[in-house]
């Protein structure tokens, strides 16, 4: 079963990928993690605002995925972005600084929280209707297809994107062009509210590759090493020409779905459960017990990650609100 | 100059911006094998090969939706809608993302699509396959809105909207396609947008229209000279940009204006340009903007009332009788 066979691979990786390899994971998901904490911090202290989706407890998603791409491949992302911006490489800097709505954020202030983008780092959006990135997601992949270039494209989504066209409709389109998209569905449980299983006919929702024949499998979306291999693999048959597959990581949003968000229709029992669960806790135990690696190590990096988010918070404060005169322009490149 | 069909016009762009641009591309349902539903793509199947003439599946979200990202990876799309009315499907994509991309995101993202359309009515296919939807298009910034009612502007205006850097809503009318005129030769031949084009000089009222509206027009002017009226027919070629200073220069001539669309009456693209009329000429005015559009009513299906619904020569001249 697609379960068995990722946690074999998953312990394969960890036993045989390099120590700075998996301390990068490390690192990357504890930079998530602190940052999306400091942004409720700084939302409760009135300096962001707007609609504002925490990515804390799927880390394993964004940084498993991601790490199993080249820098040119391209990430199109969803409004819970921050995780994924990051982890393709976005300075918390220029992400923060766009939660404040200021001049120097990545999007220059005219994004904010759901509207990141980047195309010197080949991220490639977030897009705030849901299920809209797929459609550009598989026009990203039809270019690199047009141009034989050797990139894939990671698509990530939510379970909550399953019972839309879009969805449908671009690994239908996918699969019959064969283009290179890996296509990872986020299944947190939840639509803002309401239940996969009250949503989705088929609540396995990787069942979903078979009518659109593509390879389809679910991971265990807390385990950054099970994305991780699942992506390699998907993103590898991507570049060989094999077309699109579709991964279901299986994970769980810490806070609700978005800060105004209580999550009131969760039980603490289960949120008790997944918190158990949590991805960064559990690399943190096997890099101690599995690698031996001394936890001295992994307080430095809770420093240097520590110190970043705290460098971001500062630039954002200090940056520009962006200039009035500017207002009306930049709707069209041609003016 | 040689003269050919609208169709004619709009293939030959097609086939010159192939040509020179290898990243030039067109995807949509039928557009391939079939030749486009009117024929507009036929022929380039066979000389452009599968890989830049591509048929789609009925997914009109996910056409568009894939013209951007294409056009975001670095392509030039020309992507085509079979008709304006199933590109209603795709208004998530055009609104929410091609419209808003480049702003929303700082400035870093480019989207370099066309999105061509037929759309109108007067050919008995009921509610569903007889609309104007301008202006829904011209309501939503960050999109330009091309509407040719020449061959020669047919040809001219695709052929600048596959250049330029902003995402396009390039609409054709069904009536159009047959109609012949003369279109410049050679690969060069574009028109900018923002440019109206006064098809016929005159003094004593300006009407203002596009696409097939603009054949009303000319054939009301033509009644009205007549009856000692001497209109003056401006054909907008693109909603946005929108030429204003022109129909201002026209308006302080004339001092009276009618604007012909085919779009409903109600919050039509009319409706905005009276509007932007009287709020840059209202001192050169000598009378109410008059109006000529289609009826507020679903398309029927019966021949008569169709021509009823639509906006006609006949309408028009009443409209100049009752101003000028």
């Amino acid at each position: 079963m697609a379960l068995e066979r990722d946690m074999h691979t998953a312990q394969h990786a960890l036993l045989t990928l390099q120590e700075t390899q998996l301390l990068e994971f490390y690192r990357r998901m504890l930079l998530i993690r602190r940052f999306e904490d400091k942004t409720a911090e700084m939302y409760a202290r009135g300096k962001i605002t707007g609609f504002c989706h925490l990515y804390a407890g799927e880390e394993a998603v964004a940084v498993g995925a991601i790490s199993a791409l080249y820098d040119k491949d391209y990430v199109v992302s969803t409004y819970r972005e921050h995780g994924h911006c990051l982890a393709k490489g976005a300075s918390p800097r220029v992400v923060m600084a766009e939660l404040f709505g200021k001049v120097t954020g990545i999007s220059r202030g005219h994004g904010g929280s759901m509207h990141l983008f980047d195309p010197d780092l080949r991220f490639m959006g977030g897009y705030a209707i849901v299920g809209a990135g797929l459609p550009v997601a598989t026009g990203l992949a039809l270019s690199v297809q047009y141009n034989e270039g050797p990139e894939v494209v990671c698509a990530f989504f939510g379970d909550g994107a399953l019972p839309q066209g879009a969805f449908h409709e671009s690994l239908n389109l996918a699969s019959i062009w064969k283009l290179p998209v890996v296509f990872i569905c986020e299944n947190n449980f939840y639509g803002m509210g309401t239940m996969v299983q009250n949503a989705v006919s088929q609540e396995e929702l990787y069942k979903f590759a078979v009518p659109y024949k593509m390879p389809g499998v679910r991971v265990d979306g807390m385990d950054v090493l099970e994305v991780y291999g699942a992506t390699m693999e998907a993103a590898a048959r991507a570049r060989e020409g094999d077309g699109p597959s579709l991964i279901e990581a299986v994970t769980y949003r810490f806070r609700g779905h978005s800060m105004s968000d209580p999550a009131e229709y969760r039980s603490k029992r289960e949120e008790r459960i997944w918190q158990e669960r949590d991805p960064i806790k559990l690399m943190h135990r096997r890099l101690v017990a599995d690698r031996h690696v001394a936890e001295t190590r992994l307080e430095e990096i809770e420093r240097q990650v520590a110190e970043s988010i705290e460098d971001a918070v500062r630039f954002a404060d200090e940056s520009p609100e962006p200039p009035l005169d500017d207002l009306g322009k930049g709707v069209y490149i041609e003016e | 100059m040689a003269v050919i069909t609208y169709r004619e016009a709009l293939n030959q762009a097609l086939r010159e911006e192939l040509d020179r641009d290898k990243r030039v591309f067109i995807m949509g349902e039928e557009v391939g094998y079939f030749g486009g539903a009117f024929k507009v793509t036929d022929g380039l199947l066979a000389v452009y090969g599968e890989k830049r003439v591509r048929d789609t599946p009925i997914s009109e979200l996910t056409i568009v939706g894939s013209g951007i990202g294409a056009a975001m990876g670095g392509l030039r799309p020309v992507v085509e809608l079979m008709t304006i009315n199933f590109g209603l499907l795709a208004m998530d994509q055009i609104v929410n993302n091609a419209a808003k991309m480049h702003y929303m995101f700082g400035g870093k993202a480019r989207v370099p699509l066309v999105i061509r359309a037929p759309q109108g009515g007067g050919h008995q296919l009921g509610a569903q396959h007889s609309q104007s939807l301008e202006a829904y298009f011209l309501h939503c910034p960050g999109l330009r809105v091309v509407i040719p009612a020449t061959p020669a502007d047919a040809k001219g205006l695709l052929k600048t909207a596959i250049r330029q850097q902003d995402p396009v809503i390039f609409l054709e009318h069904e009536s159009l396609y047959g109609v012949k005129g003369e279109v410049p030769e050679g690969p060069e031949h574009l028109v900018p947008f923002g440019k109206a084009n006064i098809l016929r000089e005159g003094k004593d009222v300006t009407i203002v229209a596009y696409s097939k509206c603009v054949y009303d027009a000319l054939g009301a002017a033509e009644e009205l000279e007549n009856a000692g009226i001497d209109a003056e027919v401006v054909d907008l070629r693109t909603l946005n940009p929108l030429d204003l200073a022109s129909l201002v220069e026209s308006v302080r001539k004339t001092g009276k204006a009618i604007v012909a669309y085919e779009g409903w009456r109600t919050g039509g693209a009319g409706a905005e340009i009276a509007a932007k009329i009287y709020e840059a000429a209202f001192d050169s005015l000598d009378a109410p903007i008059e109006r000529v559009a289609s009826l507020d009513t679903p398309m029927p299906y019966n021949r008569h009332l169709e021509r009823a619904v639509l906006p006609s020569v006949g309408e028009i001249v009443k409209a100049a009788e009752r101003i000028a």
